[in-house]
């Protein structure tokens, strides 16, 4: 197994600009709220996504929802959750969906391709050709980043390019198919990727053991979600910018992802945290306020506070050599 | 700033489809070969043998019944029967040798075991000279039912394959040139080794350690035409150079800088690989001191300014690499060349040839450097 980092200069405000961001997570509180208000919503209660331990204690409420951490895979998770018939819906019609649609489609995309779409497509080539995956059939669930996929499909790296969406889009490109469900998508996909999806989903491990059940034998599936053992995650707790509840229903650890692929008969082949956030997100946050969930938070404060650019970015790949940052990548094969 | 797009291509679907159809060929050819069990003998038990005996437990196919060295290991230990003498070894015919002895013993060691039918999976070096590897293949060719190969185990590690495999598949476009380092700190007693006398070994810490790292480079670069090199011991007490300094050109004028060392007093693995859209960097080897770092695979992708110059510094994803399965791998595809009757790939003899003719090469054509006592009068 491998593990990655990234060494780049990605700029925090680029991915994620602190008005737009803004605005972005009181769409996403609102939506939660009329959901939270909804007398036919059900909510369901779940044990943890990543090992199945039952009983993981609550350790925060946020936003009207209730945070547990599991204590044997330190997967933080949602519960109970809406049903995911609910989530669908707001996937198409909420408003949080649609801005978000609308930054990456409109405002982002240029940024985007210079910044994330190359790493991420070269991952995924880069795995592909390592383990001699087909070339035949890709399938994106949930592909709402309309550029990578868009550049799956319109460079033909493969030979059938399915989409899992049920929203509208606008792609159009030849050969390519949409489907609404993974279940209309159909069988023995060489690759299949998934771009944060899991981390939305009420039920990520039965979304898990679905997309299992779609790849051929030999195929990759590739995943990249939020990570519970990131450094965002694990010292600023439910302050942490990035907890946005329904964005965030589920925060794998990276004991628990592994764990979870693993209990669907995948091999994990590389394991990453390249996120490149943690220390501008923590320094930002800190140089307003002393986190509540930690101790250490002086340390911490002094830390950021020294303004050498060489100390933050090493600290950063410390966490990714490491996986502790808070961006998680990970692939797996199908036996 | 834009990205190379065009790099991705109908190129790789076409290539994806001859792998599937290869496999599918194989796979039916190969069912009833894939049950049968394989004999081993391993001859020399040292450090090497014995981790040949722990890869030959390991693997499902593979029964030891016997062990040769000059200083046994009591029959108790490895359970099964031990033996002073390497013939009486083949005598108990086991389908495969391993032999893992000094270098000067390796020819007629597997020449004897190919005459007596069995499969011969050799240590590098493959002798002391390019004499001894070609009498070796000329065994080989007597027996073309038989398998010869060398253990080149460093391009079984994960990083140097993916590094192969991206520069096969062409996406960073030509390889331009290769400069790498391979050395140690000699160890204890090193001048006193018998790697280091060159009745025995054939040559110093190039022939040593060094061949593992012009093999990588003529594996990425091609065979190499013309050499320059310095050869000295700089440091050591030595009949043989502890530090080489090479420069090998191929024909089509890719050129390898290679420093393989034994003054290298912190551990050190590095190769640098520099192509026309990027490069690539492996740094650290997993081995069985750990000594060498974790084994790395840097990529990089150099992206153009709009008038389609290359920006420097180029983003950079590196890949850490935490288990080392080059030594059953390796023995795997060997198992897999008997059980389907393919042609050795990696460390097949005429790798091992044109290996040694490049050590043979550099040793002939190399400039001694003056001995340990001159430049310490200076």
């Amino acid at each position: 197994m491998k593990t990655s980092i990234i060494l780049d200069e990605i700029d925090r405000d680029a991915v994620r600009p602190a008005k737009e961001f803004s605005r972005y997570a009181e769409y996403l509180r609102f939506d939660l709220a009329r959901l939270l208000i909804e007398d036919e919503v059900r909510w369901i209660e779940r044990d943890c996504p990543g090992c199945c331990y039952q009983g993981a204690p609550v350790l925060f409420h946020k936003d009207g929802v209730t945070y547990h951490d599991c204590p044997r895979c330190f997967t933080r998770f949602v519960s109970p959750v809406p049903e995911q018939a609910a989530l669908d819906v707001l996937g198409v019609r909420g408003r949080a969906a649609q801005f978000r649609r609308h930054l990456f489609e409109q405002r982002l995309k240029e940024r985007f391709q210079a910044s994330l779409r190359t790493n991420v497509l070269d991952w995924l080539l880069q795995r592909c050709d390592e383990n001699s995956v087909g070339g035949r059939s890709y399938c994106e669930i949930g592909g709402e980043n309309l550029g990578w996929f868009a550049d799956v499909a319109e460079n033909r790296l493969f030979e059938q390019v399915t989409l899992v969406s049920p929203i509208p889009t606008v792609l159009e490109t030849p050969g390519v198919r949409q489907v609404g469900s993974l279940e209309q998508a159909g069988q023995g996909f060489d690759v299949l990727v998934t771009h944060t999806a899991l981390d939305r989903h009420s039920d990520p491990d039965g979304l898990l053991g679905q997309m299992a059940d779609h790849l051929a034998p030999g195929g990759l599936l590739a995943i990249t979600a939020a990570c519970a053992s990131g450094l965002e995650h694990r010292l600023l707790g439910r302050d942490a910018p990035s907890l946005l509840p329904l964005d965030r229903l589920t925060v794998f650890s990276v004991e628990g992802i592994q764990t979870a692929l693993e209990r669907h008969g995948l091999r994990v082949i590389e394991l990453s945290t390249p996120g490149r956030m943690d220390v501008e997100t923590v320094a930002s946050y800190l140089a307003e306020r002393v986190p509540q969930e930690t101790g250490g938070g002086d340390f911490w404060r002094y830390l950021m506070g020294r303004s050498d650019p060489m100390l933050r970015r090493n600290l950063q790949i410390f966490l990714q050599e490491n996986l502790l940052s808070s961006y998680l990548r990970v692939a797996a094969i199908k036996a | 700033m834009f990205y190379h797009l065009p790099l991705y291509g109908k190129e790789v679907s076409r290539h994806w489809q001859m792998v599937d159809l290869k496999s599918a060929r194989r796979a039916t050819r190969g069912q009833d070969a894939m049950d049968q069990q394989y004999t081993v003998g391993i001859i020399g038990y040292g450090k090497v043998g014995r981790t040949r005996h722990r890869i030959v437990d390991a693997h499902p196919r593979l029964r030891l019944i016997t062990v040769c060295d000059v200083s046994p290991p009591s029959s108790g230990e490895v359970g099964v029967p031990v033996h002073t003498q390497w013939q009486a070894a083949l005598d108990m015919c086991p389908d495969i040798v391993f032999v893992c002895t000094t270098n000067e013993m390796i020819p007629d060691i597997a020449v004897a075991a190919l005459d007596a039918g069995c499969h011969v999976f050799c240590e590098k070096p493959p002798g002391r000279t390019v004499a001894d590897i070609e009498k070796m293949r000329a065994a080989e060719n007597a027996h073309p039912h038989l398998k010869l190969k060398f253990g080149f185990n460093h391009r079984y590690h994960e990083a140097v394959r993916n590094a192969r495999m991206v520069i096969e598949r062409g996406r960073l476009g030509r390889l331009l040139w290769a400069r790498g380092i391979y050395g140690k700190a000699g160890g204890n007693a090193y001048d006193r080794n018998w790697r280091n006398d060159p009745a025995r070994s054939g040559g110093g810490i190039l022939i040593d350690q060094g061949i593992h790292m012009m093999d990588l480079m003529r594996m990425y670069c091609g065979d190499f035409v013309d050499f320059k090199a310095y050869l000295g011991a700089m440091y050591w007490n030595l009949p043989v150079e502890d530090n080489a300094f090479v420069m090998m050109r191929t024909a089509g004028d890719r050129v390898a800088m290679l420093h393989s060392s034994a003054t290298q007093w912190r551990h050190r693995f590095k190769l640098d690989l520099y192509l026309e859209r990027g490069f690539l960097e492996l740094e650290g080897i997993l081995s069985s001191t750990q000594t060498y770092g974790r084994e790395s695979l840097k990529i990089a992708r150099v992206l153009y300014d709009a008038e389609g110059y290359p920006l420097p510094n180029p983003d950079e994803t590196i890949s850490f690499y935490s288990e080392d399965r080059s030594w059953e791998l390796e023995v795997e595809d060997f198992v897999r060349a008997i059980d389907l009757d393919l042609v050795v790939g990696d460390g097949n003899s005429a790798d091992a040839l044109a290996v040694m003719q490049m050590v043979q090469a550099v040793y002939s054509q190399g400039d001694q450097l003056s001995p340990l006592s001159a430049p310490l009068a200076e």
